[in-house]
């Protein structure tokens, strides 16, 4: 047999298609050559590679019951990982009589992650069967990407945003190792404690935000209600914040002052279903502030997940309180009629593109086609012609450009909104990257504006 | 069986689950074509769990695994009414086995470079891998559908997996060797 007969017939053998006189022949050949059995050996691992990726991914349900595995994957290396661990514990369920009788319980915490979001939870099982989004005593999760919910059982709520790692110490105490978590303390989870490697803040009733980013001071941010921060290496150093005050623990230890940054905290998950992989694409997600306080804190507020830059706003009502975005009453509104982000750079000529860009880096399968959808405007002070420009690159910083659409919006047509664009892209890498940036010839007296930025795998 | 600590039988499971995949391609390996491989899978999985006991930490648990995975299948082949030819007679079987590769790269890897070749595939070639690998059906129904023979269908995909096969190999050899 040729090596091509030879291939031929060993994927033949794992299809159940051979013949007997074929198989009479390769068996031949498998006793006699060591190359054709390294070339079996390849071709039974292709086999269960391709049997692991294809699998139907509606086992996914088990998978999180039993493995102890947050992941809301959207990669199936991840369920396949999780199928295995599934497996052995559908067997410790069986053989362990124990666990069939512990008793029905309120889980300390339960969990819920975003569409996009990735996350690992390790924690003790030997006590039985975890639910699929339970996490018990000193579970520690990590999230690598996304968002994820945590609802404690006294009924405190946290969102915490990756990159992050964090421990449920107890229903009244939670050890935040890394990350940006915001809480919302219910009546009965009052003095509710979160510490960090730098810091401890104990809730008196009330929705705070902490930080712990390493190599940077923990911090803590008071939206309501009133906490007490006291610094770990030095305790003594401790004061009561309340609403609108933030700290950071600096590295000796000293509470210092800082501005409070709401837009490092979602309060809620992204809504959005299970295709979309982007977050807060709508704007909406955001910590909204009072009406009366829109503006550049609105701004920041309302970005959580974008990266953007100077001379870019987010608007809900103009200065005299009309819907839209805009000024002197003269507006325009998205077809949502919300929240949207403005490109207000008051130059002459084209804007410098880190001052009206807003991007954000994203996980993708590679091979995948995606479909991007938004909604881009205009309001004029001025005849000219205003353009947005999306663009999608592989990577975070690869230069590797997947797609690309401009939208443009002359005066003549009038303040308002364009149809709703869309442009598709095949994802190269598990990681891709959205950008859009005003790149109007000439920026003045005129602004674009953007909402409803959704991207969704076709 | 005397209590176990949570950290032993975490790692059990921890190196249970990290051989999944090389358990399943050993078991394939040993049973060609045959559609009950999960099922040997899972009950060679039941027999580990139920003898973690007699698992010694540190040493080697592939070879272990392998040689209950071994058993389960030569169970699995007496009790088997035989409808096809049987490519591995029990001299071959032993040589297979006894051959088997414990080391190869990791999994994520092997997925990763997978999933790239298969995106560098045309959409109708990705369909028919999608169609024999996720339905579990056969060929006749993607024929019917695609208005294309069996035969040529079947030719495809022996086509399509040697490119995978070369393909994977050098994604993973480029990254830094394939095993």
């Amino acid at each position: 047999m040729t090596e091509n007969e030879i291939e031929t017939a060993i994927q033949a053998a794992f299809d159940g298609t051979l013949t007997a006189a074929e198989c009479g022949d390769l068996r031949e050949v498998l006793k006699a050559d060591p190359a054709a059995r390294a070339l079996y050996f390849e071709h039974a691992s292709i086999q269960q590679l391709l049997i692991y990726h294809f699998s139907p991914s509606q086992s996914l349900e088990t998978e999180h019951s039993l493995a102890n595995t947050c992941q809301q994957l959207q990669h199936r290396r991840y369920v396949r990982f999780a199928i295995a661990i599934a497996a052995v514990l559908v067997l410790a369920l069986g053989l362990t009589l124990k666990l069939v009788l512990v008793p029905a319980r309120t889980p300390l915490a339960t969990f819920q992650a975003d569409a996009g979001g990735r996350c690992t939870v390790e924690q003790d099982v030997s006590g039985g069967k975890a639910a699929a989004n339970e996490l018990r005593k000193n579970a520690l999760v990590r999230l690598t990407q996304g968002s994820v919910e945590v609802t404690l059982r006294n009924g405190t709520r946290s969102i915490v945003l990756a990159p992050a790692s964090f421990q449920i110490e107890s229903e009244d105490r939670m050890k935040l190792h890394e990350g940006s978590a915001w809480f919302d303390v219910s009546k009965h989870g009052t003095g509710f404690q979160v510490t960090t490697p730098g810091m401890t803040v104990t809730d008196l009733g009330t929705q705070f935000g902490v930080t712990a980013r390493p190599k940077a001071g923990d911090e803590v941010h008071v939206f309501s209600g009133r906490v007490i921060a006291r610094s770990v290496t030095a305790p003594s150093i401790e004061e009561t914040l309340t609403s609108g005050m933030a700290r950071i623990c600096d590295p000796a230890g000293q509470l210092q002052t800082m501005r409070i940054r709401p837009e490092d905290f979602l309060v809620q998950l992204p809504a959005h279903d299970g295709s979309h992989v982007i977050a807060n694409g709508d704007f909406e997600t955001g910590n909204k502030p009072a009406d009366s306080r829109f503006g550049s804190e609105a701004t920041s507020a309302l970005l959580p997940a974008w990266n953007f830059g100077t001379n870019v706003k987010v608007a809900l009502r103009d200065n005299t309180g009309r819907p839209g975005y805009g000024e002197h009453g003269t507006t325009v509104v998205s077809s949502t009629a919300d929240v949207q982000v403005g490109f207000q750079n008051d130059t002459v000529g084209t804007p410098v593109e880190s001052d009206v860009s807003i991007r954000q880096n994203f996980t993708t399968v590679p091979g995948t086609r995606y479909v991007v959808g938004f909604e881009m405007g205009a309001i004029f002070f001025k005849q000219t012609t205003i353009e947005l420009t999306a663009s999608v690159y592989d990577a975070a910083d690869s230069g590797i450009l997947l797609g690309r659409l401009v939208q443009q919006r002359n005066a003549d047509e009038g303040n308002g909104y364009n149809s709703p664009a869309r442009f598709t892209f095949m994802a190269e890498s598990a990681s891709t990257t959205l950008i859009f940036t005003e790149t109007s010839p000439n920026t003045d007296d005129a602004d674009p504006v953007i909402d409803n930025i959704s991207v969704k795998a076709k | 069986m005397p209590e176990e600590s949570p950290k032993s039988l975490a790692d059990f499971v921890s190196l249970l689950t990290r051989y999944q995949p090389n358990l399943m391609s050993f078991v394939i390996s040993l049973m060609p074509g045959d559609p009950d491989v999960s099922d040997v899978v899972q009950k060679t999985n039941l027999v580990l769990w139920s003898k973690r006991a007699q698992f010694i930490e540190g040493s080697a648990f592939l070879a272990w695994a392998f040689a209950i995975a071994r058993f389960e299948v030569l169970n699995h082949l007496k009790k088997q009414k035989r409808a096809r030819p049987l490519l591995l007679d029990p001299g071959l079987l032993e040589t297979i086995a006894s051959e088997a590769p414990e080391e190869r790269d990791s999994d994520d890897r092997r997925l990763g470079a997978l999933e790239n070749c298969l995106a560098e595939l045309r959409l109708q070639d990705r369909e028919l891998l999608e169609h024999r690998y996720r339905s579990g059906l056969g060929l006749n129904e993607f024929a019917d559908r695609s208005g294309r023979s069996v035969s040529s269908l079947s030719v495809t995909l022996n086509r399509l997996r040697a490119a995978l096969r070369l393909c994977i190999a050098r994604r993973l050899s480029a990254e830094g060797g394939w095993q």
